[in-house]
């Protein structure tokens, strides 16, 4: 296991260093001073006030020779400061990581652990009331727009608040602020600002996963050695768990894998509806406010997560099935 | 299978338990970072509401956040800014929702010296100290003089102080001086941005961008979390009465949809959105909040070309328009109160103010509006339209292009016109690009100002409306895109602008509108409104519609 692992974080490198040159490249091809070149360069003397300020960012210098500037302070922990407020860049990544990571972890882990539980039943009882009626929630909520469904959700909550007497759910932000309370209290908030917005991410993440180990568990139920399970007298609840499902499980953790490093960009819709300053609400900005430094930053922190996670998915499919290690 | 069914359940269930317990306890650096202000906070209850020993606590949730503390530079000079800062740093004077002043910082409105060459002086109250005990004082006002004199340095505002000079009198004291003959007839309204502490020796522009340092306000802030939020607390060296709040917050919410939801769960107290008509019906329906609707001094008007549509054919428009049908279409749905406006210079809720709109206007004449016409030798075509030496009465209207508001008003003024032989066709271009074409650009694309017949856009008024006015309507400014010329409309304005009566200067400018209505370089229709909701438990609450803004008497707040 430590061979194929070391195999696989040796593979990381060269893809960790291409998608330094592509967050780059993506970002460094927009002239981040576009329409001051304009007006300047109709004002007398404009020619000059432009080659200054190429100078002063380092556009006058090659495309090579600025990845290579820029990747060296990114090594020694600098990427550089946003032109919008003058803070550096690892400090916001360093704020808006953990709160998108928090609702993402939140939302990826209940969604799977539903999901599998849910895919796993209605392929055991095929055709069932249970899997007939799981199915259609599953193909409701794939169909939901996320604004829209974060709105209901909303909406109930506060519903929800009023019945009840007391704000359990809050429709803003990932905490109150100055929040004066003991641990229970903190918990409490913390937990009445992310149910919502992880409702919303889980629900849609549910269906898709649900289908995923459905599907999966099917095939693996039809096959020859869970027959001859059966036909040894293994008991029902034996196969499913110890036979079926581990083998059944590598399609639903390569799925969680790819979605898990997306979400991990932002949950750009689901931040904005409940105004969490996230990953996704960190790139929106950025875009809207031509943040060169902060897009850069961005892409970079995004492209190393996928690495991470999908490092951490070949692992984990390293564990389920030995075939893998030493194929 | 049941059996091992319940069981996963249970796993699950406390999974999922662990699951939200490690979501909501995990890490937050941010929680502890008090930005500024001392944490002790000896003195507060004494200004704090007398009615309650509890701490009290609002929430106002901005649309914007500042992008700067010292909101006087030319970059940050944002409304967001202001609401914030204004109840930290000093201001001379304070502007009141009628728009009239009344002094803030100084001990007195600035006193006029001597007449002609003008002298201003302006003296601070002695009780008033920043947060570190230091004094407000005249180095403050020098700092802010010496940062807006000059059109090339980083201020949002140098008029009044580019052709000044400065005089320090004493510590609490300056005078201000401008040549024989050429008077600041606004000099009321100098050091009135809130002006940050000098003493500590800090950039201009970027000393204070994420930190206040001092308060001399009723408030200071005690902590700042950039995107997310920011909490003022009472400054104990405020000289003043109040304030009755323990802890102001601003959330800053970019989303305006999210805005009435939060007010409706009480996760925000206040909220101060852009108007829209399903926004304001949402919050009228929610019990225990309060709301107001104010008609501030930005203001929508129709102008036009002169060069390319005649007195006559603009004398038409005027009486062919039913402003009323177009105030009850856009404006009702926000307000009853709402009215035509009737003047160019002062806005409806102004002191000054008065409807100077002729009898003739007041209401639509279609038949006058063509026999306006006839008289000046326009004939009705075939197909309706008007037409003169050859020439169709067809006049091209633009405006933003994406504002639903403006393009509504546009399809209402083609279906009026129209019905009085003017055809009307819209020709928009996307949001602010349009001001290329009316004004005139240098950049890209470039061309000369005047490329439309109509143009509706909005002009922002002030409680000292002279020199703006001249700006607007002045033979051959460049903020006159009609190229609209009127001598003794000229001579009225450019007399107001010396004239440091207010009150003298007020009937100049009326006389002036009076006479536009007239020669007609526009046709104002509507102000805009600003809405104010609140949780109706607290009071005082008071919208500015001026650039005060609704925070403008926050230490007045209080829970009833």
């Amino acid at each position: 296991m430590l061979a194929y692992a070391t195999r696989k974080l040796l593979i990381s490198i060269p893809v960790l260093f291409f998608a330094t040159l592509v967050a780059f490249l993506l970002v460094a091809t927009v002239d981040p001073i576009a329409e001051q070149r304009v007006f300047l360069l109709s004002q007398p003397g404009g020619a000059e006030q432009v080659a200054r300020l190429e100078a002063s960012l380092g556009l006058d210098k090659p495309l090579i020779e600025r990845y290579g500037t820029w990747l060296g302070d990114l090594v020694q922990g600098d990427m550089g400061s946003s032109t919008e407020n003058g803070r550096a860049v690892t400090t916001l990544l360093g704020e808006a990581i953990p709160v998108t990571l928090r609702l993402v972890v939140a939302a990826t882990v209940i969604s799977v652990v539903f999901g599998v539980t849910v895919g796993v039943i209605s392929a055991v009882r095929k055709y069932s009331v249970f899997d007939n009626v799981s199915t259609f929630f599953a193909f409701l909520f794939f169909a939901m727009p996320v604004f829209w469904l974060g709105a209901v959700l909303k909406d109930l909550g506060i519903r929800f608040n009023d019945w009840w007497g007391r704000r359990i759910f809050f429709t803003i932000g990932e905490q109150s602020p100055r929040l004066d309370a003991d641990f229970w209290g903190t918990w409490a908030d913390r937990a009445g600002h992310i149910i919502l917005p992880a409702l919303t991410l889980i629900l849609i993440q549910l269906a898709a996963t649900s289908r995923f180990q459905r599907s999966a568990m099917l095939d693996v139920l039809e096959s020859d050695y869970v027959r001859t399970a059966r036909a040894k007298g293994v008991p029902r609840h034996r196969v499913v768990t110890r036979h079926a499902l581990r083998n059944a499980l590598l399609p639903v953790v390569s799925y969680t894998g790819l979605t898990f490093g997306t979400l991990i960009g932002g949950t750009v819709v689901t931040e904005v509806v409940f105004n969490w300053q996230g990953m996704g609400r960190l790139f929106l900005d950025s875009l809207l406010d031509g943040d060169v430094a902060v897009s850069q930053g961005w892409l970079l922190a995004v492209g190393v997560s996928v690495i991470a996670v999908n490092l951490l998915t070949d692992l984990v499919y390293g564990l389920l099935d030995p075939r893998v290690r030493h194929g | 299978m049941l059996g091992n069914t319940r069981k996963l359940t249970r796993w699950t269930a406390v999974l999922l338990a662990l699951v939200l317990l490690a979501a909501a306890c995990g890490d937050d650096d941010q929680d502890d970072q008090p930005v500024t202000g001392p944490t002790d906070e000896t003195g507060t209850a004494t200004t704090a509401a007398p009615e309650t020993s509890d701490p009290t606590s609002v929430v106002i949730g901005l649309e914007q956040e500042l992008t700067n503390f010292n909101n006087l530079t030319a970059g940050d000079n944002l409304l967001a800014g202001r609401q914030v800062i204004r109840a930290v740093w000093p201001t001379c004077t304070r502007t009141l929702p009628n728009s009239t002043f009344e002094p803030y910082f100084c001990e007195s409105l600035p006193t006029v010296v001597n007449e002609d060459p003008l002298i201003v002086e302006y003296k601070l109250r002695a009780d008033a100290n920043w947060s570190d005990g230091t004094p407000v004082s005249s180095d403050d006002m020098v700092f802010y003089f010496e940062n807006c004199n000059d059109p090339e340095d980083d201020c949002a505002g140098t008029a009044g102080f580019d052709s000044a000079e400065l005089e320090v009198v004493d510590a609490k004291t300056v005078r201000l001086s401008w040549p024989e003959g050429q008077p600041f007839v606004e000099y009321i309204a100098l050091f009135s941005g809130p002006f940050p502490p000098a003493h500590l020796g800090l950039d201009w522009t970027e000393g204070f961008r994420n930190d206040p340092m001092l308060a001399a306000g009723p408030y200071q802030v005690d902590e700042y979390n950039p995107g997310s939020d920011l909490t003022l607390v009472p400054n104990p060296t405020w000289f003043g009465d109040g304030p009755h709040i323990d802890e102001v917050t601003f959330r800053f919410i970019s989303d305006v949809g999210n805005l009435p939801l939060a007010l409706e769960n009480g996760e925000v107290d206040v909220i101060y959105p852009q108007p829209q008509v399903d926004l304001v019906a949402q919050i009228a329906a929610l019990d225990s909040v309060a709301s107001t609707i104010t008609f501030g001094p930005t203001w929508e008007h129709i102008t036009f070309n002169t060069a390319t549509v005649p007195v006559e054919v603009r004398r038409a428009i005027a009486l062919a328009l039913d402003r009323e049908l177009i105030v009850t279409a856009l404006m009702r749905p926000f307000s009853q109160s709402a009215q035509p406006l009737g003047n160019r210079v002062y806005m409806n809720g102004q002191a000054q103010y008065q409807d100077n709109t002729p009898a003739e206007f007041q209401v639509r004449d279609v038949d006058a509006a063509r026999a306006a016409l006839e008289q000046g030798g326009w004939t009705p075509g075939n197909d309706g339209v008007y037409t003169r030496d050859e020439r169709r009465l067809s006049l091209r209207i633009r405006t933003t292009g994406g504002n639903p508001r403006r393009e509504q008003f546009q399809e209402l003024v083609q279906n009026q016109l129209g019905e009085a032989g003017i055809e009307i066709t819209i020709d928009n271009l996307p949001g602010g690009e349009i001001f290329g074409p009316v004004f005139g650009s240098e950049n890209d694309p470039p061309g000369p100002p005047g490329d439309f017949d109509l143009v509706i856009f909005a002009w922002v008024g002030g409680p000292l409306p002279a020199s703006s006015t001249l700006q607007v309507f002045g033979t051959g400014s460049d903020s006159n895109p009609g190229a609209y010329v009127d001598d003794q409309v000229n001579d009225l304005l450019i007399e107001a602008t010396v004239t440091l009566d207010l009150d003298r200067q007020a009937e100049l400018l009326n006389r002036a509108d009076a006479l536009m209505w007239q020669s007609l370089p526009n046709v104002p229709v509507y102000q805009l409104p600003f809405f104010l909701a609140w949780n109706d438990s607290l009071i005082n609450l008071e919208d500015n519609p001026t650039l005060e803004s609704f925070t403008w008497n926050l230490e007045e707040w209080a829970f009833s």
